[in-house]
């Protein structure tokens, strides 16, 4: 189903052949290993192209350019996987046979994509001092902008302090101290060494054929002179040990976070148990958690387990009464024992099994879906096939799941309370 | 069912109306796996006044909200868990003018369907239950006090409207959810979700005659005819207040600039003044206008910074929101900008341009199941074809652009919401 095509310099194409759908989607992404004080220069670095190039040099020459190409977006990529960052562009576009006769959509918008990457709007030795600026400000705005949504304010706590000793804990568009002492030369160095030593991944998503595509691409996005670096291998989890930790905050609800850390990663043999546990014991609406926490016990709206297999971690959250921390701790860590103990009835089993084929099969049906999908996938060492996943969790037992289970460490909780709960 | 084909984009649409008086739509899609399908009430949160056999009833607020968990709370049924053991997800959401029950599979179709009609049309209400749901609504009341962007918006319909119910929120309060009983939710429920209130719309690779097969057999008994919903209410198109602010624990100022405009008609003039009024957004603030560049090189606007025009039942703006200090020198450049365009009259290419870049997102919408479920449902309430927008946006004039401006970009309709962080300095106002 994926066709990969590599250019000189560590360009890698990936194509997804599809008829179906109306839009198509393309990332361009430089590839870098992840690491802290990159991370700001990373989220930047896209949003200061995108306010121009030399041809079109202000962002309304860019937007006009865009609307001309029946609405096409580009969009700055921010990304995190396994052991690396993607940093770069995410194109939109609408198929070229839903054009006007004798049009094309797609080419154009490579060519402008290209325009954007490698002739930035400025004297041609670096960027612009002013638009750095301003991406400076707004990068700080969005990073500062996460406290107004407690929920995932909390979950951030919870995971910086659960991670902060691991590259997997960098944030991903790194601190706002990070974002204020960037100049306007340190940017443009940055972006000179993207485009000299980062391993380049297109992933295209659409109708067109492969050939005709990689030719293309491969007059726009072909550097022979680069030196790319090699990306690091996956590494144990730096675990900086476990706490406990609480604010108070004037807020009505409280959000209580439990942080659990497991050896079970995407190479260990338990890891579709454990994909299938997550399933069954917190996500979604028949999970352990929902129907026993909130359905059974009203204790709470909103309760949701994730597990992210990059680095063996799995989170619950539940936003709560502040009176009820206890006692909703309590069964959170009830229904987990339960599953150490393999009581998981077969309809339970049955369902979380469908959760699971029934989201990757609606996967296959969205390009910017299939686009996420797969770029996660080869970046974190994913078996690419789908029904090879869904063979491996179709064969999970019982015992698996509560081997899985029974893996899991509370290592973290963060309990951010609501003075007015 | 009548087979309507769009070429244009593509799509195919099949409709019918069973004997009770659903509506069913369908829009087949071949060679995909995910089908969704819609089941519909045209009825949200500020329809709490009906009336039935001569009588008329004002429900609590929240009620819609209310009913809307309720029904998942079959006594002795497990709805969530009916649709996981046929591994499709099930949900709902309640919006102002409408609330739609749904789910998507990529198996068992047709006994999803079946479920899904079932449990909206045949609920049974225990105080048991609704105890229950109560602790639950009440924590999703307080998640929405603490989210900004939610305060944000209910300050500015409560300070922009007199009368219409917009200016309550959707889930009540705790006080007004408390009043609410079996009895309440039964009336409600009998009234508003007659299946002349409803539609059922299925986008997926489908069989349209099973789908109508299946909604012309699976609902109950209904009473030949619906309560008689409340859509109209006299609204001036002044605002009750010009600015509301508040204060929260935010990062920086966040704001919404609304512009009151007349409620639209039902529909393809109504539809057509919609898109009028979406492209009118468009030329003053979207990203493409010579506006937005100007905010946003001049540091008054940022990515956070976006809008468009919002039409329901009985009421309709203009709406930009942001974040930042700048919220009062933003609305007075956007009043001088429409002077400007009417003073000098849309340039024919930037409104080919913009019309044509209109045009490729609508179409690229299309791959969305849920939109275009949604979008669906959403037109056919109001009268009209959500398919038929390339030809309603063909029809839109530089003319009607301006009409929009001339009447709906005025100081005496516009009103600002802003909330504060908490720390900051009194705003002088």
């Amino acid at each position: 189903m994926i066709e990969t095509i590599r250019f000189p310099g560590d360009v890698t194409l990936h194509v997804c052949r599809d008829t179906r759908f109306k839009q198509g989607c393309l990332s361009v992404q430089f590839l870098l290993p992840l690491c802290r004080q990159d991370a700001a220069l990373n989220a930047l670095v896209p949003s200061v192209l995108l306010r121009g190039s030399r041809s079109l040099p202000d962002l309304r020459a860019v937007t006009a350019a865009l609307d001309e190409l029946y609405g096409s977006s580009i969009g700055a990529l921010a990304r995190k996987f396994r052991t690396c960052y993607g940093t770069g562009f995410c194109l939109s576009f609408l198929e070229d046979r839903f054009a006007l006769p004798g049009e094309q959509v797609l080419f154009p918008l490579l060519e402008l994509t290209e325009d954007l990457l490698l002739r930035p709007a400025g004297s041609g030795s670096g960027f612009r001092p002013d638009y750095v600026e301003s991406e400076k400000q707004n990068l700080i705005s969005v990073i500062e902008s996460r406290k107004n949504n407690k929920a995932s304010y909390a979950m951030h706590r919870l995971i910086d302090r659960m991670c902060r000793e691991d590259p997997s804990g960098t944030p991903r568009l790194g601190t706002a101290e990070q974002t204020a002492a960037i100049t306007p030369e340190k940017a443009f160095s940055h972006y000179q060494r993207l485009l000299k030593t980062a391993p380049i991944s297109l992933f295209y998503v659409g109708s067109m054929a492969p050939d005709a595509l990689s030719r293309k691409l491969e007059t726009l996005f072909s550097f022979p002179e680069r030196t790319p670096v090699a990306l690091p291998a996956p590494a144990p989890f730096r675990d900086p040990g476990g706490s406990r930790f609480s604010e108070v905050q004037n807020l009505a609800q409280s959000h209580l976070c439990m942080g659990f850390v497991t050896p079970v990663t995407l190479d260990h043999p338990l890891y579709p148990a454990m994909q299938l546990l997550n399933i069954l014991y917190g996500s979604g609406m028949t999970s352990k958690l929902f129907l026993q926490v909130r359905e059974a016990r009203s204790l709470c709206y909103s309760i949701q387990s994730v597990y992210t297999a990059g680095n063996g971690i799995l989170t619950v959250y539940a936003g709560i009464d502040a009176d009820t921390q206890q006692q909703t701790e309590e069964e959170i860590l009830h229904q987990l024992d339960l599953c150490c103990q393999g009581q998981i009835t077969p309809e339970e089993l049955d369902a979380a099994r469908k959760s699971f084929r029934s989201s990757l099969a609606s996967v296959m049906d969205s390009p910017s879906a299939l686009e996420g999908y797969f770029t996660a996938a080869l970046k974190n060492g994913i078996c690419l096939d789908s029904r090879q996943r869904i063979a491996l969790v179709d064969r999970v037992t019982v015992e698996e799941l509560a081997q899985a289970a029974r893996s899991l460490r509370l290592h973290t909780v963060y309990f951010l309370e609501g003075a007015h709960s | 069912m009548t087979r309507t084909d769009y070429t244009d984009l593509g799509e195919t649409a099949f409709r019918g109306v069973t004997s009770q008086g659903l509506p069913v739509i369908v829009v087949p899609k071949q060679d995909f796996t995910k089908k969704i399908a819609y089941f519909a009430a045209s009825c949200g949160s500020i329809h709490r006044e009906y009336t039935r056999d001569g009588e008329t009833a004002l429900a609590p607020e929240g009620v819609a909200h209310y009913l809307e968990h309720m029904l998942f709370d079959l006594p002795d049924r497990d709805i969530p868990g009916e649709f996981a053991a046929l591994g499709a997800n099930p949900n709902a959401f309640t919006g102002f003018d409408s609330t739609c029950y749904y789910f998507s599979c990529t198996e068992n179709f047709d006994a999803c369907l079946h479920l899904l009609l079932e449990f909206v049309s045949s609920p049974r209400f225990t105080r048991e239950a609704l105890r229950k749901e109560n602790g639950i609504i009440t924590q999703e009341i307080g998640m929405n006090d603490d989210s900004p962007d939610s305060r944000v918006y209910e300050n500015l319909m409560a300070a922009m409207y007199e009368t219409h119910p917009i200016r309550i929120p959707i889930l009540g309060t705790r006080q007004t959810i408390g009043q609410i009983t079996p009895e309440v939710l039964s009336a409600f429920h009998s009234s508003c979700y007659h299946p002349r209130n409803m539609v059922l719309c299925v986008v997926g690779d489908v069989d349209p005659e099973a789908v109508f097969a299946a909604a012309e057999q699976t609902l109950p008994a209904f009473p030949p005819l619906p309560g008689a919903l409340r859509h109209h209410w006299e609204e001036s198109m002044t605002c009750r207040k010009s600015l509301v602010t508040d204060r929260m624990d935010v990062s920086r100022p966040l704001y919404h600039i609304a512009f009151k405009s007349e409620p639209l008609p039902d529909g393809d003039s109504g539809a057509a003044m919609e898109l009028a009024g979406d492209m009118a957004s468009e030329f003053l603030f979207g990203e493409s206008s010579p506006l937005y560049s100007a905010l946003y090189e001049e540091g008054l606007i940022d990515g956070s910074f976006g809008g468009g025009f919002d039409s329901l039942d009985g009421a309709a703006f203009l709406l930009c929101s942001g974040e930042g200090e700048h919220w009062q020198q933003i609305r007075d450049r956007i009043l001088r900008r429409a002077e400007e365009i009417l003073q000098e009259g849309i340039d024919p290419e930037e409104f080919r341009r913009v019309k044509r870049s209109f045009l490729g997102r609508r179409m690229k919408s299309l791959d969305s199941f849920d939109a275009t479920c949604f979008r669906m449902c959403a037109y056919h309430m109001s009268q009209c074809d959500y398919f038929r927008f390339p030809e309603l946006f063909r029809a839109v004039t530089p003319q009607d652009i301006l009409q929009f401006l001339r009447r709906v970009v005025t100081p005496e309709r516009c009103c600002i919401s802003v909330i504060l962080p908490e720390t900051e300095a009194p705003h002088a106002v």
